[in-house]
């Protein structure tokens, strides 16, 4: 498996398990809506690396796989930034924890 | 049989949607009559239909019909989509609850005044993107109709975009279902790189080929893949969203997303877990069984301090998906067959739940707590009836479709050794009778105050949509044997010939393991 891979595979391999890392942290502590979308463009462009990374051993399907998750991720960011602006609208701010309308 | 045949229901479904858009931009540049019809959302007051409404109806039905045409057809084994039974059974329930959500919400789109085209379209092409996710045999397909689902319920959670709730609904909904997301694409990043394939099939092969403990790949991959499902289905630890969700959304949306985005997720990880991850099924078995356990209990718990029926009903639906992942660890055919039976009846349910919630709330939602149904049973004694019929399936009690379902997932619960699941079943519905009966209890044995807010009598359009789900939840209850054998023969893993249309209705008694 590794020596399929190749040095430079398991390098990208382990560079995408960071940039997930980072980006599941970045989600889970910092409250600005827009940084937040940004760690989860992230964490898709990740997995996105080790597609390219695992079709090096496996063959095109997963260039192909990282073709429609870059498309769906556009489609995600068009409508998630939609969302950001209809909700500044309502309170001026894009930090999650003053949205409160909704609790319990 | 050309191979686009395969994908019918899915490409009529998208031509509706274009042609409700298309339509829409057409009629309102051309301005006039046309753009105020649209404006005022299905149809007004006027009683007659929209043209977005009809072909929305029509295309659901049309999809409906094609999918059972598909039933008789087969795919090669390495298909990327799948022409078998266990598709036409979600395709059933999906397009039986949209067609029913559609049907039910007309009333409330004209009441706060929605635009119905746009609504219409999200919907189809919501209703696209499940039933791509039930029927995908390809990692890359399974993930299109998961986002196509998504993002679209995002944008429907934020309808009422003066509504400053259904904005932060969306949002939260959004910001937790794009995280989903990632795990679902890392996962199945991982899972191709431990098995060399996109195709589920090929994959299943392999994975029963080898053993699946030791890949570090596999097992971090089928990991990856079930918390973003869970996060997707609503799983206790992972459900936080799902009741701002629901109670900001406007009802009808919440309604679709408890009754399809839910079941299309549900079917989907039922089919990738039992059937193609099956060979390595200790790898997701032990955490499959802790989420269920968590997911019947907590939400129970918090659903009894609830005042306000929508957010117990969202807490309710939480809680329904704990009931199902019970048949998936079970994992057998009964298992399946149980929680699609489950599927059927709680969509049924929570569509006609959810419709009569917002008739009774009246413009703006303003009257929607427990203490608005005090005398609602008299004051209303059709809707009251109604209600009365889903709350009793939704607690579990004979003679409701409800009742058979919760009955076959505790069968194939103990079938398969799994008694602290089947306990804790029982216990926990225990449970829900309380908040369940409550309701009830407001509705027949409270009087109403002076000023209570009676609700209009509905419409009779959805007077039938209500008599409908009435009717097939109790039809579900009193004759539940042939319906469950048609969902084992549609779930039998090799595929069975076609049973004939006119089959003896059976008898009660649950079927033999």
């Amino acid at each position: 498996m590794a020596a399929a891979l190749g040095l430079n595979g398991l390098i990208a391999l382990f560079v995408s398990a960071i940039l997930f890392s980072i980006g599941v942290i970045g989600v889970l502590l910092r409250r600005n809506a827009i940084i937040v979308f940004m760690c989860i463009e992230l964490m898709l462009n990740a997995a996105n690396l080790s597609l390219v990374a695992f079709a090096r051993m496996h063959g095109i399907e997963g260039q192909i796989f990282v073709f429609f998750v870059m498309a769906v991720a556009a489609a995600e960011a068009a409508v998630g930034l939609a969302i950001i602006i209809a909700i500044f609208r309502h309170y001026e701010v894009v930090d999650l924890d003053r949205f409160r309308l909704l609790k319990w | 049989m050309n191979h686009w045949v395969a994908l019918l229901p899915e490409v009529i479904l998208s031509l509706a949607a274009m042609f409700i858009l298309m339509h829409d931009a057409f009629a309102r540049a051309s301005g006039g009559g046309a753009g105020a019809d649209g404006a005022a959302g299905g149809g007004a007051g006027d009683g007659r239909m929209s043209v977005d409404c009809l072909v929305t109806l029509y295309s659901i039905a049309g999809a409906f019909i094609a999918s059972l045409w598909l039933m008789d057809a087969s795919a090669p084994p390495d298909a990327m989509i799948a022409l078998d039974g266990f598709r036409v059974a979600a395709d059933t329930i999906l397009c039986g609850g949209a067609l029913l959500v559609v049907s039910l919400s007309r009333d409330y789109l004209s009441r706060e005044g929605l635009r119905s085209p746009e609504f219409h379209a999200l919907i189809l092409l919501a209703l696209v993107g499940m039933m791509v996710l039930v029927a995908a045999r390809d990692l890359i397909l399974l993930f299109v109709g998961l986002e196509l689902m998504s993002i679209s319920v995002y944008i429907l959670t934020g309808f009422v975009r003066k509504n400053p709730r259904s904005s932060e609904a969306s949002l939260k909904y959004f910001i937790v279902g794009a995280f989903a997301s990632a795990f679902v694409v890392y996962g199945m990043a991982l899972l191709y790189g431990a098995t060399g394939t996109t195709r589920l099939a090929t994959a299943a092969e392999r994975i029963a080929a080898a053993p699946a403990g030791g890949d570090l790949l596999l097992v971090a991959g089928i990991g990856l893949l079930l918390i973003g499902f869970a996060f997707k289905i609503a799983a206790v630890p992972f459900h936080m969203w799902a009741p701002d969700a629901y109670d900001g959304a406007p009802t009808p949306v919440t309604s679709f997303m408890a009754t399809g985005v839910k079941a299309a997720a549900f079917v989907a990880l039922l089919r990738v877990l039992t059937v193609d991850l099956g060979g390595a099924a200790e790898v997701w078995k032990g955490a499959v069984w802790w989420l269920a356990i968590l997911t019947m209990i907590v939400p129970n718990l918090i659903a009894l301090s609830q005042q306000d029926v929508k957010r117990m009903l969202a807490y309710s639906s939480v809680a329904h998906a704990g009931y199902l992942l019970v048949g998936v660890v079970a994992a057998s055919e009964l298992g399946r067959s149980a929680s699609i039976f489950y599927l059927a009846a709680y969509t049924v349910v929570t569509a006609g739940s959810f419709a009569i919630v917002f008739h009774v709330a009246g413009r703006g939602d303003r009257n929607q707590r427990v203490q608005d149904y005090r005398g609602l049973g008299w004051r209303r004694p059709v809707l009251g009836a109604a209600l009365l019929v889903f709350l009793l399936s939704l607690a579990g009690f004979p003679p409701t479709a409800g009742f058979v379902g919760k009955l076959y997932l505790l069968r194939a619960a103990v079938d398969a050794g799994e008694i602290a699941l089947a306990v804790t079943l029982v216990l926990t519905s225990l449970v829900a009778y309380y908040y369940y009966l409550r309701v009830v209890w407001k509705m027949y044995f409270e009087a109403a105050p002076e000023d209570a807010h009676t609700p209009p009598p509905p419409r009779p359009g959805f007077n039938l949509a209500i008599g409908t789900c009435v009717a097939l939840i109790l039809l579900g209850g009193l004759f539940p044997g042939r319906i469950i054998d048609r969902a084992r023969e549609a779930l039998a893993d090799v595929p069975a010939d076609a049973p004939a249309p006119g089959m003896v209705v059976q008898a009660e008694d649950p079927p033999s393991p």
